[in-house]
């Protein structure tokens, strides 16, 4: 991912992780990385913290059309 | 005038037997309010012998219950109405809890009439507790899909017409996505997936023809 | 595998995993389709019979809903 694709993919999660009742982020499974899967709230937490593996979920994301 | 109201719900699996447990609460009610109701319950949910009920008496309203397709509706085991005998079910006020049949048979029954129909563009579905499958009315997990479904039939039993039941039992329907999003996932886990076919069948409700026909 | 069936299988992971932590007690009844334990839901995802195939598509309009912002939506529109 370009880094503009990226900021702009970061937004684009951001705006849907925003509009996700409290519920919903911390229990639905939205990601599975290496078998492992991942809440709406982990992923957040990842991205907010810029973190390289936060990039990877993004990817991972945009690829399969979740957001 | 006399309302007329004939229910199928036949009972050879799990799904069919928590929908002819509902189904029956629809009765008790509609006969409280001396509607006049035929119940063909189990085996007698048979082609043959709802065509003869409705030829006869010409029935204002019709509660199916069972498994379906985009173009047909089943009854016990076997097709009840498709888009050969669709006539059948023209100008009448018609709720289908079944798969589907909001797709094509639904939109096709009330073509050229004053009939009205509710169903789902989607598989009606439901969760249910296992423990609790011989006594549905037990079970609060099925009850969250399956009050809602009622509510369309009861409205319309009440006098609301069409619209208005649909959006009732929708409402209902938003209010247990409600309630089910302030569950404790320790108490009562898999939330989630309860609220994904919940939603399902909210989506899927749908309504043609009609949205003012009603019981006289 | 192309990037499509990739694509495929690792959305089938993806909903192997939300069926997964459903309660073992409940079953789910899925109009036409039948009644599934939670096990045998996982089973049809991963063959992508046309039962699995249906269990896939209601899971990924759901999603769908929560990411388009119509499930929000709707939960506030009548408030």
């Amino acid at each position: 991912m370009a880094n503009d694709s990226f900021e702009e993919v970061k937004i684009k999660f951001k705006k849907i992780f925003a509009n996700l009742p409290d519920k919903v982020r911390s229990e639905d499974i939205i990601l599975i990385i290496n078998k492992k899967p991942y809440t709406w709230n982990a992923v957040f937490f990842e991205v907010e913290n810029n973190s390289e593996f936060g990039k990877k979920m993004l990817k991972k994301l945009d690829e399969l059309g979740l957001i | 005038m006399i309302n007329v109201l004939i229910v199928t719900r036949p009972k050879y699996d799990d799904g069919t037997e928590y929908l002819s447990y509902y189904a029956s609460l629809v009765i008790k009610e509609a006969r409280d309010k001396n509607i006049s109701v035929s119940d063909f319950e189990g085996e007698e949910a048979n082609k043959g012998d709802v065509t003869k009920f409705i030829e006869k008496r010409n029935p204002n309203i019709v509660f199916v219950n069972g498994h379906g397709n985009e173009d047909s509706l089943y009854g016990h085991k076997e097709i009840i109405f498709s888009m050969d005998n669709i006539n059948l079910l023209k100008g009448r006020l018609i709720y289908a809890r079944a798969c589907s049949a909001g797709a094509k048979l639904g939109k096709g029954v009330v073509k050229g009439n004053n009939g009205c129909f509710i169903g789902y563009k989607y598989p009606f579905s439901f969760w249910f507790d296992e423990k609790w499958s011989a006594k549905p009315s037990n079970d609060n997990i099925a009850k969250l899909y399956l009050e809602p479904s009622n509510q369309v039939m009861l409205s319309l039993i009440k006098g609301k017409n069409s619209q208005e039941a649909h959006e009732k039992s929708k409402a209902l329907m938003l209010e247990n996505m409600k309630r089910i999003l302030v569950l404790e996932e320790k108490k009562e886990p898999g939330t989630m997936g309860m609220l994904q076919i919940l939603w399902n069948n909210f989506d899927g409700q749908v309504i043609y023809g009609n949205f003012f026909a009603r019981l006289e | 595998m192309n990037s499509e069936e990739r694509k495929g299988e690792e959305l089938k992971e993806l909903i192997l995993a939300r069926i997964e932590v459903m309660p073992s007690n409940l079953k789910l009844s899925i109009g036409n389709f039948g009644t599934f334990t939670k096990q045998e839901l996982m089973e049809h995802v991963k063959k992508g019979d046309e039962e699995g195939k249906q269990i896939m598509q209601m899971q990924i309009n759901f999603i769908k809903a929560l990411t388009s912002g119509r499930f929000i939506e709707t939960l506030n529109k009548n408030d």
